[in-house]
């Protein structure tokens, strides 16, 4: 089934459609949306889901993969949980300290301090391994933009990671 | 080509992209941009790393079917989202509020029966300029009578209108115009009988617009009528601003107090805009007059003016003459008391030559010394 076959049918409310997006994107979605929002990621990634059912008309194939759309929708959903966060008054750091019990490797702990645009777009660089015709998709933002992001996101993310491995080593 | 040039072409390898041939070659034989490009291919696998850990939770199945968790309000999204200032937001949010207000109640003002206030200018066959009355629109029945004399040399043209109703975009009055030719020394004291025998005409007016009243032996007077949405100052004046100009002596509706005691208090006004030795001339019955002058004259005592007020001290008395106008720019007018003084004697137009009420005429000082003292 290609995008705009399965698209059609989710606007048809066809559930097993759904179903077929949702196990496809469910688990990547979330992974993504950890990396922004720490333990919302749940929350927003239903919240995302429940979005595309009940809104199934924002999708148009001739511009992108269903992949880029809903890994579009899901960053849009994370920034206003962001802002929803600061608007509430509540610490900001919080889901990101608790994140950092959780962290894995120190590459968790360096990845985490990035700014969420280059955080968002090397993870879906790299782990999601979206295109740069889908990263310029998902971001609204031109393939050389992608490439220059992406550099800085690198090169940052090195520079932390290496400073928090020198600082651990020096312990 | 050099290592900075190539650092973006590093990254941009590491994602599969082709790079220019020049950045390659550098980069193939750069030790420290293979480090980088080591470095950055390190940084991919440990991300994906992490994720495979992170993906090993399993994933809890939502029910995408129900409605969002939580619900971010278009208020709460548009504060949050707000990329000025709040304080900037919540003053252009008041000035906005303000302003719509203001065009209100401009609106309002503009729709109140088209404005508080009708401005009839009447152009007469026997005079130069136009003559104005103001009167009140909004409904009330003060002040919206204008009764106009006109003194011709070959007659009087009396005049009395009256607005009967205002109906937004145009208005209904009521005339009672007469003509008495060859008025002269003879003219008759103005009253309200004079209109007893003089059918009303009802004549609607629209703003801008210019009509005729025909009046026996006369010709025809042209009325144009406009709206206004404030009293001017001068109601026969409207053009003229609150500020007497430099050479003018003005009184409106004069009254004079004397020791505390009310002496003259007076409808009307009378103005003079061109002599240097403009002098007010204030009759009060059984009091004689009392003449107020620009210019220093024999026998005047020296008063002080502050806006409508002129202020002075004579034969042991202290006087205020109160005015709804500033009178003049100059700081000090001369006041002289002539308590004989008659009119009945000394006015030449009879219906000044009454000895039984308050009179008052502004003139140049030069006409008001005069036996004969001409309107």
């Amino acid at each position: 089934m290609d995008d705009r076959e399965l698209w059609e049918r989710i606007r048809r409310k066809d559930a097993s459609a759904f179903d077929v997006l949702y196990r496809s994107y469910g688990a990547g979605l979330r992974s993504f949306l950890k990396q922004l929002v720490g333990q919302a990621a749940e929350d927003v990634a239903q919240d995302t889901f429940a979005s595309l059912w009940q809104n199934p008309n924002g999708f148009d194939p001739k511009l992108g993969t269903i992949r880029s759309y809903v890994f579009g929708a899901a960053r849009k959903r994370a920034a206003e949980w962001w802002r929803q966060q600061k608007f509430d008054g509540e610490p900001a750091s919080e889901a990101v300290e608790e994140c950092k019990a959780e962290a894995q490797s120190l590459i968790g702990d360096a990845f985490r301090k990035l700014p969420i645009e280059q955080r968002s777009v090397l993870w879906l660089r790299e782990v999601e391994g979206h295109s740069y015709v889908e990263l310029a998709e998902i971001f609204g933002i031109p393939e050389g933009t992608v490439r220059s992001r992406l550099f800085a996101a690198r090169r940052a993310l090195k520079h932390i990671w290496h400073a928090t491995g020198q600082s651990e080593e020096g312990l | 080509v050099n290592c900075e040039q190539v650092q973006e072409y590093i990254s941009a390898l590491c994602d599969g992209e082709r790079i220019p041939g020049a950045a390659a070659e550098h980069i193939g034989t750069c030790q420290r941009c293979q480090s980088e490009l080591s470095d950055y291919a390190t940084i991919g696998a440990e991300l994906r790393r992490l994720a495979s850990l992170e993906e090993a939770v399993p994933f809890s199945k939502v029910d995408y079917r129900q409605d969002s968790a939580k619900k971010i309000g278009w208020w709460k999204k548009g504060l949050a989202t707000m990329k000025i200032p709040k304080l900037a937001f919540a003053g252009m949010l008041i000035a906005i509020i303000a302003l719509s207000c203001g065009l209100v109640l401009v609106r309002a003002r503009a729709s109140f029966a088209g404005g508080r206030f009708i401005e009839l200018k009447y152009k007469l066959p026997i005079a130069r300029n136009a003559y104005i009355c103001v009167m009140s629109a909004d409904g009330s029945q003060k002040g919206n009578l204008c009764d106009f004399v006109y003194h011709g040399k070959d007659g009087l043209l009396l005049m009395n209108t009256r607005v009967l109703a205002n109906f937004g975009d145009h208005a209904e009055i009521g005339i009672r115009v007469k003509y008495v030719p060859g008025a002269g020394e003879t003219e008759p004291h103005y009253s309200e009988d004079l209109f007893k025998d003089v059918p009303q005409k009802v004549l609607t007016v629209e703003p801008g617009e210019e009509q005729g009243i025909e009046v026996a032996s006369l010709g025809t007077v042209e009325v144009e009528s406009e709206y206004l949405n404030h009293l001017p100052p001068l109601v026969n004046r409207p053009d003229e601003p609150l500020d007497p100009n430099p050479k003018e002596f003005r009184i409106i509706a004069p009254v004079l107090v004397r020791d505390n005691q009310v002496i003259v208090n007076a409808d009307g006004s009378s103005i003079d805009s061109g002599s240097t030795d403009a002098t007010l001339m204030l009759y009060a019955p059984g009091q004689g007059r009392y003449l107020f002058s620009l210019v220093p004259f024999e026998g005047a005592v020296e008063g002080t003016v502050h806006l409508g007020q002129i202020a002075f001290s004579l034969e042991g008395h202290h006087y205020l003459l109160l005015t709804s106008m500033p009178i003049t720019i100059s700081e000090n007018v001369w006041v002289k008391h002539e308590p004989d003084f008659k009119p009945s004697v000394r006015m030449v137009r009879p219906s000044d030559a009454r000895d039984d009420r308050p009179m008052f005429l502004v003139r140049s000082l030069k006409t008001l010394e005069q036996q004969r003292i001409p309107h």
